[in-house]
Order: C-alpha cells, then sequence, then structure tokens
C-alpha cells in the first residue's frame, strides 16, 4: 500500500486548519472574556519591570487597537517561537519553560497509551470472543468503574497502596533527590523507576475506553456478512476471528484511539499534579496558581500543537492499515 | 439417490415472546445437476432453511429436528469437525449481492487462496495462485484484479469474485442466496448467465434462493414456495408456468413484478403474514385465501404428490376427504 | 450446532432501569435535603484533625478538622447539578448541530462539521482551563456553562451520522411525500429513531460533566467557595492525605462519583434494552 498525494495532502491541510482554529482561539478567548488583554499577556506588575512589559506589548502589537494587527504580530512571533515571558519564571521566555516540561509529559504519555490500548486490545478481544462469560462480564464492570472515576483519583488510589503502604515506588517527582550525584546509566534507572507508579496510573486510567471500543468493534465485525461467508469456507477458527475480525474492528478502533488522545492528555494533567511530576500538567497547574496567563496559553498551543502531529501522524499511517481510506 | 434429501426440518429462533419454529417441517429433494428454487416472501424461512443445510445460522437459531441427508449421509448427525471437511469442498454458498461478502482489508487472491488453503493440505503458494487465476478467467474477470481490494471493484465484478469463490473447490452443491439482487438488470443478465454457463461445465446442483419470481421461472428446474415456515408448493418450471396449483403460488404468480423490482410485491395477495410463536391451527395461510374452505381452519392441509410437484392444500386433498371436509364445516 | 440459545436471550431491561432509578433518585434526595441530611453544618471546623471513621464521624475528620461525611453530602449538590445541568445544555446542542447537519445536506452543514472535525481534536480540558481561568470568578453557574457549552462536539457528529443514515430510509421519504415540513419530519420521524444513540450520548456526556468538574476543582478553577467531591479530592491531595494514611478523606469522594455514574450507565443500559424489547419481537427474522 502506499500514500496517494492527494490525500497526504488533504490530511496536511487539514492539520493546518487545525492548528489555525487553535492558533485562533488562543488568541481571541483572553481578549472576549478577559478585560484587558494587553495586561493579561504583559503585565507590568507580574514581569516587574514597565521596560520589558512594554518591549513585550510592542512585540505583541498590543500598543495598537486594531484587532487585525495585534493577531498579524502574534502570528510573526509565533512564527519566532516567541510565546512571550511567563511572569513566574521570569525572564525565562514561555517557550522555553515549556520545553523543559514537554519530555516528561511525553513520555509517560506515549508509554501508557501504547500500554493500555495493547491490553485494551486483548482484554476487549477476548471479551468479544466470549461474550457473557465471567472473564467478559468482569473486564466490562472494570471498565465501567475506571470510566466513571476521575483519572487523578485512580493516581492517588495508586499513590496510597504502592507508595505509601507498600513502598513499592516513589510517591512522586520525575526523578531521586540526589539525580545529580548519579552516573549516567543510575539518572536513567532513577527516571524510569520514578515513571512507573504515573505511567502505569494513566495506562489503567484510559485502559477502559479502549477494552469497551475494541469489544464492541468486535462485536460488530463478527455480525458482518463475510464472517458467515468466512465459516462456510471451513476457515479455522484462527483465522477468521484474526484475519476477518480482528483486522476489521482495529479500524475503526484506530480512529478511535486519536480522539481518546485528547482524553489521555486531559487526564495527564491531572495526573502529573497527583504525583508532582514536572510535565506540561504540572505546568500548567501552577501557572494556573500564579495567574501567569502567558505560561497557560503556551500550554495549551503546546497541547494542541502535540495532538494535532499526532493526529497527522497517524492520518498518514492509517491507509496502510485500512486500504479504503486514500479513497473516501 | 438424490445428491440433498431434506425432510421434515425444523429451525427454532427464540423471541421475546418465547421460541418459535421459522422453518416448520420442511422437506424437499435436490437432483445432481438441478437448479431448485426456494421462493416466498421475506420472513417465509427460505434463507433459513438453506443457512441450517449449511450450518451458518446465527443468533439463537438452531435446527431443532428433521434430517438433512447429502449424497447419502445424514449432515444434522455430524459433529462441527465432521461438518468441516463439507464446507466449501461440497457446499459452498454465494450470499446476497448486496451485503458485505468480501473481506475489507484483503486482496481478492487472498480471499480467493485461503479456501484453498484451508481444505487443500500441502497445496503449494504457487499452485493455489494458479488456480485462483483460473478461477478470475472462469468468471470473465482479468487476472489482475486479483491483487486488488474489494472496495476497488464494481458491485458486479466482486459478485463474479464470489461465485469464483465457490467454485474454488468444485462443490456439488452451490446456495445461492439472492445472488444478483440490487445488481442493475444488464449486470444482473450477466451473472446468471455465467451461472448457469458454469452450472454446465460442472454439473454441480444450485439451491437458488430469490424474491425474483421470474428470474426463478427463467432459471430453476424446479421450484420450492414457502409460506410462514412451511412448504406450500414445489412445482416444475413447466408446471409453473402452465399454472401453479396453490392459491398462495396462484397470488404470487398474479403479482409478477416488474424484473427491475427488488422485491415481489404481493398485489394479488391481501392480509399479512401469521404470529408464527402462536401459528392458526389448520392451514397457515387460511385468513388470506381466496378460496378458503371451512377445514382449513380446523385441520391442516394435507399433502398431495403429483407427477410435477407436490402441493399442501385443501384443494387438492381427495374428492371423498374435500367432500368429508366441506361437510364437517357445514 | 454451533450455535446457542442463550447469546441472544431479550432482556427486558426493567430491573436496570429500577435500580438506575433508584440511585439517582438517592442522589437527588442528597441534594435537595443536604442540610438536613448532613450531620454537621457546612464548613465547619470545629473537630480535631484526622480523626479516623467513628459513630460521631463516620467518616472520619480532614486536615481542618470537618466532618468529612457532611463535606461529601454538600459536595453531593453540586456535582449532582453540574452533571444534570451540564449533561442536558450539551445534550440539547449536540441533537439540535446534529440532526440539523444530517437533516439539511447544504454547504452550511459540511462547513459546521469540518469545524466540529477541528475542535475535535483540540482536548476538551485544556480548553475549559484556558476558558475557567480566564474567566473573572467561577460560579457555579459558570462552572456548567463553560463545561455543557464545550462538550458537545462528539456528541453532535455522532448524531449528525445517525441522522444521515436514518435520512436514507424509506420512511422519510414518504413522510415528506405525505407533505410533512422538514420539522415536522425531524421532530416526528426522525428524533424518535434517534432515541438509543441520544441516550447512549446522554449517559457519557453526564458521566463526563461529573468527571470534568471534578478536574477542574482539583485544578483549582472550580467554585472556590462551593464543596464538591473534586474540591475535597483536592483538598485532601493538596493537605498530603496520603501522609496521613487519610483514606477516609481519598475513597469516598471517588466512590461517589463511580456510583453516581454508574446510576447512569444503568438508568442508559436498561432504557436501551428495554426499547429493543419493545421492538425486538418483529425484527427477530
Amino acid at each position: 500500500m502506499r500514500i496517494e498525494p492527494a490525500y497526504a495532502v488533504r490530511r496536511v491541510a487539514f492539520a493546518a486548519a487545525t492548528l489555525l482554529a487553535a492558533i485562533i482561539m488562543n488568541f481571541l478567548l483572553p481578549r472576549l472574556i478577559a478585560g484587558n488583554p494587553a495586561e493579561m499577556i504583559a503585565s507590568q506588575t507580574a514581569l516587574g519591570s514597565a521596560e520589558v512589559a512594554d518591549a513585550i506589548k510592542k512585540q505583541f502589537g498590543l500598543e495598537n487597537d486594531s484587532l487585525l494587527y495585534q493577531f498579524k504580530q502574534y502570528i510573526v512571533q509565533l512564527a519566532h517561537g516567541n510565546l512571550g515571558i511567563s511572569y513566574f519564571n521570569y525572564p525565562t521566555p514561555v517557550a522555553g519553560v515549556l520545553l523543559h516540561a514537554l519530555p516528561w509529559t511525553l513520555g509517560i504519555v506515549l508509554v501508557s497509551t501504547l500500554v493500555s490500548y495493547s491490553a485494551g486490545w486483548l482484554i476487549g478481544i477476548r471479551g468479544a470472543l466470549k461474550p457473557g462469560t465471567w472473564f467478559d462480564n468482569v473486564a466490562l464492570a472494570v471498565s465501567f468503574f475506571i470510566n466513571s472515576v476521575p483519572y487523578f483519583w485512580i493516581g492517588i488510589l495508586l499513590i496510597l497502596l504502592f507508595g505509601y503502604k507498600l513502598d513499592w515506588f516513589p510517591m512522586g517527582q520525575a526523578f531521586a533527590v540526589d539525580y545529580d550525584t548519579l552516573s549516567a546509566a543510575g539518572k536513567l534507572r532513577s527516571i524510569a523507576y520514578h515513571a512507573i507508579l504515573p505511567t502505569v496510573s494513566l495506562a489503567i486510567a484510559s485502559l477502559a475506553s479502549h477494552i469497551l471500543v475494541l469489544r464492541n468493534n468486535l462485536s460488530r465485525a463478527l455480525t458482518e456478512d463475510y464472517m458467515v461467508l468466512a465459516r462456510a469456507k471451513g476457515l479455522s477458527a484462527r483465522r477468521r476471528t484474526y484475519q476477518y475480525g480482528v483486522r476489521n474492528a482495529f479500524l475503526p478502533a484506530f480512529t478511535g484511539f486519536m480522539l481518546t488522545l485528547g482524553h489521555v492528555v486531559g487526564g495527564a494533567i491531572t495526573m502529573e499534579i497527583v504525583f508532582s511530576y514536572p510535565g506540561i500538567g504540572m505546568l500548567t497547574y501552577n501557572a494556573i496558581l500564579n495567574h501567569d496567563y502567558p505560561l497557560i496559553q503556551g500550554a495549551f498551543l503546546m497541547i494542541a500543537v502535540s495532538i494535532i502531529t499526532v493526529n497527522l501522524l497517524a492520518d498518514l499511517i492509517y491507509p496502510f492499515i485500512d486500504p479504503r481510506v486514500n479513497l473516501s | 439417490m438424490s445428491l440433498l434429501e431434506v425432510r421434515d426440518l425444523q429451525i427454532e429462533y427464540s423471541s421475546a415472546r418465547g421460541p418459535f419454529n421459522a422453518v416448520d417441517g420442511v422437506s424437499f429433494s435436490l437432483e445432481r445437476g438441478e437448479i431448485f428454487g426456494l421462493a416466498g416472501e421475506s420472513g417465509c424461512g427460505k434463507s433459513t432453511t438453506a443457512y441450517g443445510i449449511g450450518r451458518l445460522l446465527r443468533g439463537s437459531a438452531r435446527v431443532v429436528g428433521g434430517s438433512i441427508r447429502f449424497d447419502g449421509v445424514e449432515l444434522t448427525g455430524l459433529s462441527d469437525a465432521q461438518f468441516d471437511t463439507y464446507r466449501w469442498a461440497r457446499i459452498s454458498i454465494v450470499l446476497q449481492s448486496a451485503m458485505n461478502n468480501l473481506n475489507p482489508v484483503m486482496k481478492v487472491k487472498d480471499q480467493l487462496t485461503d479456501a484453498i488453503f484451508a481444505h487443500r493440505k500441502g497445496v503449494s503458494r504457487a499452485d493455489a495462485l494458479r488456480q485462483a487465476a483460473e478461477l478470475m478467467e472462469l468468471v470473465d474477470l482479468p487476472k489482475d484484479r486479483l491483487e486488488r481490494f474489494p472496495h476497488e471493484l464494481s458491485g458486479g465484478m466482486r459478485q463474479r469474485v464470489v461465485i469464483a469463490m465457490a467454485l474454488a473447490l468444485r462443490p456439488e452443491l452451490i446456495i445461492m442466496d439472492e445472488p444478483t439482487t440490487a445488481l442493475d438488470v444488464i449486470t444482473q443478465k450477466g451473472i446468471i448467465d455465467k451461472i448457469i454457463e458454469l452450472k454446465r461445465t460442472f454439473g454441480f446442483s444450485v439451491l437458488f434462493i430469490t424474491h425474483d419470481l421470474p428470474l426463478m421461472l427463467e432459471i430453476c428446474d424446479r421450484v420450492g414456495v414457502m409460506y410462514a415456515g412451511q412448504m406450500a408448493e414445489i412445482a416444475t418450471r413447466e408446471r409453473m408456468l402452465a399454472g401453479a396449483r396453490h392459491p398462495y403460488t396462484q397470488g404470487l404468480l398474479r403479482s409478477f413484478p416488474s424484473l427491475t423490482g427488488p422485491r415481489v410485491r404481493l398485489a394479488g395477495i391481501t392480509g399479512s403474514t401469521p404470529d408464527l410463536v402462536a401459528p392458526p391451527q389448520g392451514c397457515r395461510f387460511r385468513d388470506r385465501c381466496l378460496h378458503a374452505l371451512p377445514a382449513c381452519g380446523s385441520v391442516a392441509p394435507p399433502v398431495r404428490s403429483e407427477e410435477d410437484g407436490i402441493v399442501s392444500c385443501h384443494l387438492y386433498a381427495k374428492e371423498e376427504m374435500r367432500h368429508e371436509a366441506v361437510a364437517a364445516g357445514r | 450446532m454451533a450455535t446457542t440459545r442463550t447469546d441472544s436471550r431479550q432482556r427486558s431491561g426493567r430491573g436496570k432501569l429500577l435500580a438506575g432509578t433508584l440511585i439517582l433518585a438517592f442522589f437527588a434526595v442528597v441534594t435537595l435535603a443536604a442540610s438536613q441530611l448532613a450531620p454537621y453544618p457546612k464548613n465547619d471546623i470545629d473537630f480535631e484533625s484526622w480523626l479516623a471513621p467513628s459513630g460521631a464521624h463516620l467518616l472520619g475528620t480532614d486536615s481542618y478538622g470537618q466532618d468529612v461525611f457532611s463535606q461529601l453530602v454538600y459536595g453531593t449538590r453540586t456535582s449532582f447539578l453540574v452533571g444534570i445541568l451540564a449533561g442536558l445544555i450539551t445534550t440539547v446542542i449536540g441533537v439540535l448541530v446534529g440532526v440539523t447537519a444530517g437533516f439539511y445536506r447544504r454547504w452550511v452543514s459540511d462547513a459546521l462539521m469540518f469545524l466540529v472535525d477541528l475542535l475535535l481534536i483540540i482536548p476538551i480540558m485544556a480548553l475549559m482551563i484556558i476558558l475557567a481561568s480566564y474567566l473573572p470568578s467561577m460560579g457555579l453557574t459558570s462552572t456548567i456553562l463553560v463545561i455543557g457549552l464545550l462538550s458537545w462536539l462528539y456528541m453532535a457528529r455522532s448524531i449528525r451520522s445517525q441522522t444521515l443514515s436514518e435520512r436514507q430510509r424509506g420512511y422519510v421519504e414518504a413522510a415528506r411525500v405525505a407533505g410533512m415540513s422538514n420539522v415536522s419530519v425531524m421532530l416526528r420521524e426522525i428524533l424518535p429513531n434517534l432515541y438509543p444513540i441520544i441516550l447512549a450520548n446522554l449517559v457519557s456526556v453526564t458521566t463526563q460533566a461529573v468527571l470534568a468538574e471534578a478536574g477542574l476543582s482539583f485544578l483549582g478553577i472550580g467554585d472556590p467557595k462551593n464543596v464538591s467531591w473534586g474540591t475535597i479530592l483536592a483538598l485532601a491531595h493538596a493537605n498530603n492525605a496520603i501522609m496521613y494514611d487519610a483514606w477516609w478523606w481519598i475513597v469516598p469522594p471517588g466512590l461517589a462519583t463511580a456510583l453516581f455514574c454508574f446510576g447512569f450507565i444503568l438508568i442508559g443500559n436498561g432504557s436501551l434494552e428495554r426499547y429493543r424489547y419493545k421492538r425486538g419481537a418483529a425484527q427477530q427474522l
């Protein structure tokens, strides 16, 4: 299979349009809701220096009342990677603060997504193949339960159990206090050790929807006409299940996977707070507490860009999995 | 010996209001090289009968009684593993053309060869591919279509692939459930001609199911007409064309649809089919019948065999019995 | 035979409906009669800190010396109202946009759905955070509005695709030929057939609303003056309840959201079963 150029162009254009929508929202929301955007983005008191505040206002065109002019300046600054200066981390630019935090979030989100997706896959398939068994019923009940509680609550419970009571894992942070004194291998071990509990929490919290989606899709695929034909052909149960059933159940699940990614990132924000994990979520939390508006906006944009990028990647991979998408 | 002999077949569904027999005592036989049609309104049990024979029933449906003999062997007594040796190798099926017959994520060649691999142990990949190419030739499709996915083919081509697939192991019986419904008339004609031509070449039998009575009369040697889970009448094509015996069949023939119409419109018959959970006593067609006798309401219609068919109707009971029934009714 | 009879046994759904209704009625009663049911006044800090559960304090006390059980009862009010009201707002918008976009196939509907697809990719939680943090103050109303107005995208999409497929069916054409206006075709013909899909969405957006409220409260951008299950957890976390092994402060709010959502899931599944049960017999063959 290969990618049709027209399809690729369409997906890239769509990603670009999404990005533009995110940027416009980011630009407009403070101006629509808050009274004085200039004060939000370049507060003299917050930055502690009139010169810095004025310089930023000038960069972002805030001295001019025209919304269009401001938007143009805003885009120009974005193109240069300038998201303003964080109040709280003065004088570090927002972009720098965000880039510093991003790897931590990416690490736990990607690993936990991989884990929960494959586990949810296996559990969902087994449930759909043997509906009504105790395994299926327990998996369904647990899934509904997990879907009914906040992500961060699962994190807190796991810390209480595995961090505090059993003392198997650290209760928070991304690395040990003596991190700087460790060897390279030691540093890596420390990071991995600290990442286990937050990653597992996030994986468990997002597991439920994968189970439900896979189970649902496979149950539906099993009633398709080509399944009847596969049975009439006398194909082995194994081939019928995987080549005919699961292959087709996987396709819609893949698109669903992209939609859940937004949820996972949203969940990761609160999960990081629970674990004092130094990623984008923790950063956002602190920014909210400190009314660090440039940072809040920057974090939103960063999250949007990450998700749009992953989505685009998935769109471009999709034709290799489903031969039909290039055409539609 | 007939290739297929179905005797008193009973297939039960469970429903919210209790179990019911979607197929209730159906009997017919199918000779070698014959095309036998099963006709009737939707829900009359004709597809269920065919799926029951092929052990492809879905959901709550199951065979609860009767006998299905194929080439002298009782199929209902076979284990699933034993039945697997019959699947495709001796009995294959062509499902409705309107349906998703083909796996959307597999190339045509893989769907043609996987049946071969499943039944012919030790066949080489090259050999299987060569056979697949021959099959494509049989149904007049270019070989390069083997590399395509189903969505890249037209509806008519897809159905040709399905027919080629059904021929893969040279079965003795092919069940065809509405093989040309939802195709346009020209394509439909092409496929029907192809089926008849292939039948002449390979000599398989066909159990042909359709709503389209004119089409059926065109290609079938004999036709069984089902009503409410039971066989109302079986007749040769000649008999049908000359005039059917059963009032229901007569109604069906009166309401001849246009060739393009997807369904037979029962203009000649009023009313609706009976409730199968609590079927009426006597003849199930009675409430809609133009010739109903008093006996039809209480006594199940007797089965009368003639040279050119079988009919299950009080009108054709032996004279003396009929007089008795009429008298009893008065 | 390979097929069995049990797998498609029809359930009437009555038991689930009853259980779900009882659970929701329970929460409704707690919401309405919170001050009568709670043993101590709201935010009463007259007790010792970190008391384990006992007869006097069913769920112990927190670091401030508040009775956790009383807080939980008062918290029910916020969570219940946000869940129900935000869920309803979402459903109304989702159905309205979905049915309209599915029924009128003009460029407006295409543009609308393009926009929905765009916004779907942007994580709602992040959007809520940015909105909530810019609002001068977050009261109960603004929490409900922020959640209710931002959660309908996915629902609109799923309702639209179902409307599109309903539109293809014969009965819509028949109704139009019979001279019904577009609006009455939508209301009287299409909407009743969308019932199962609307219901499934209603259940999921309501649970999502409760969880979103908990998330926003946990981030400290809910209504600071109100108690909710989310703020209880936020306080527990901020005050290191784990280190004090104060499970009675941590476990109950989470279980409360689970029970509440479970009630909705029961009602959703129950009425779906009921719906199928009533139509089922006709569609068996």
